[in-house]
């Protein structure tokens, strides 16, 4: 019988999974890199009684959790408007396919934002993350058929905002 | 990008689950179909490159730190939890009581304010000595002092020699009543009621023993005119009162007895 793994051992086995839930969700670093720290200290101190097969879902949960106190958070006290992080500059201009890339990852950011939970949290844990189906619904505790049913409905809500925003981008 | 024949399956298409022929030849050849999937492998491409983002580095030492140092400190007391919901929860507390003392207070001032005012009862106008005493309480009574104290005492040494003893004479009725004292300070009688009354009490022989007829029907001839002028004054009296305070009418009608 293998031995469970040490809190340390998930926490840092987890710590990039949480991170990335965080940051899709927030947008921040500086803020994502908080929210993250607050979710692995609950991994740490929860995560003896979880079984290892829900370990991952169980895992993203407490990080979008940890990103909607945020967010809640930032409700109540809005955050002062940030400046738009100019572009990077350089003298060699980026090539074509990098510059479509980044432009369809704006993009993307934007139509993310205007999806309201819990269809921004399957994107992310479904395209991001990679989950499961079964590990997205467990981690949202929604019904299995109701979370493709909102999956569908999401991605197809991002794509017609990108084609509506940016029809430069349809290929 | 909208088809008008979009199948419903097309989303489970994109899933990549499986789906029937013509949904899959459909997406091949409608134009629409076709952008729509090629720009959801772009968005999923773009989704999944996501994937390699790794946490900052000392996020994971800083977190576990932050764990071990919250684990190795002692579990807060419910003791020293509590004064903080205390200290809250005691400021409404004394807000509440501030509140209550005002509401008292104003209460208290409001019942002085609107006590029911004492209107004097109009007493009957009767020549019966305690009614007269008892709307002129200020006045000492006239009782005639008991028989033992108008008696000398028989161990005092005789300083004077003793009057005589004269029995008490029978109380007599008073033959004009008194108005009652307040109608007297709102109105006072018209000369010719104290004439009147200086008459009557001349002729008021204390000696005489029974009034005749005659006399009993003369002092009750005075006693209607002394009515009827002093109902007259109260009237002038009111009359000239209200004409001068309008706005006090209320007041005044709870304050003078007529």
């Amino acid at each position: 019988m293998p031995a469970s793994p040490s809190p340390d051992a998930i926490v840092q086995h987890h710590a990039d999974l949480v991170y990335r839930v965080v940051l899709s969700l927030l947008r921040d670093p500086d803020e994502a890199a908080d929210a993250a720290q607050e979710a692995l200290v609950k991994v740490w101190k929860g995560c003896t009684g979880i079984p290892a097969a829900s370990l991952r879902a169980w895992c993203a949960r407490v990080a979008r959790n940890a990103a909607l106190d945020h967010l809640r958070r930032r409700k109540v006290r809005p955050q002062p408007a940030k400046e738009e992080l100019p572009e990077p500059t350089s003298a060699s201009p980026l090539p074509d396919a990098r510059a479509e890339a980044a432009e369809l990852d704006r993009e993307i950011d934007r139509a993310l934002d205007t999806l309201g939970e819990p269809y921004r949290s399957i994107v992310v844990l479904r395209e991001i993350e990679g989950l499961a189906y079964q590990e997205v619904a467990d981690t949202l505790d929604l019904p299995l058929n109701t979370m493709k049913v909102y999956l569908h409905r999401a991605k197809r809500r991002l794509r017609e905002a990108i084609a509506q925003r940016a029809p430069e981008l349809v290929p | 990008m909208t088809c008008p024949d979009r199948p419903h399956d097309l989303d489970l298409l994109l899933a990549g689950e499986p789906v029937s022929e013509d949904v899959r030849q459909h997406a091949e050849t409608c134009e629409a179909c076709a952008e729509e999937v090629a720009l959801d492998a772009q968005i999923t491409a773009a989704l999944a490159s996501r994937r390699t983002v790794s946490a900052p580095t000392g996020l994971v030492a800083a977190a576990l730190a932050e764990a071990h140092r919250g684990a190795a400190a002692p579990a807060p007391s419910h003791r020293l939890a509590a004064p903080r919901p205390a200290i809250r929860a005691a400021q409404p507390r004394r807000l509440r009581v501030a509140a209550f003392a005002v509401l008292a207070a104003f209460a208290l001032a409001m019942a002085w304010v609107l006590r029911p005012v004492e209107t004097p009862v109009e007493q009957p106008l009767t020549a019966e000595a305690p009614a007269v005493q008892r709307l002129t309480p200020d006045l000492p009574a006239s009782v005639d002092p008991p028989e033992e104290l108008q008696t000398p005492d028989a161990d005092a040494p005789p300083s004077e020699p003793a009057p005589e003893a004269v029995a008490p004479a029978p109380r007599q009725r008073r033959a004009v009543p008194r108005a009652p004292r307040r109608a007297q300070r709102a109105a006072p009688p018209a000369p010719e009621i104290a004439s009147q009354q200086d008459d009557l009490a001349q002729n008021d022989p204390a000696e005489d023993a029974e009034p005749s007829p005659e006399e009993i029907a003369r002092a009750e001839a005075e006693l209607k005119l002394a009515f009827a002028l002093v109902g007259d004054a109260q009237d002038r009296a009111r009359r000239v009162v209200r004409t001068s305070a309008d706005a006090l009418a209320p007041t005044i009608d709870h304050a003078l007895p007529f």
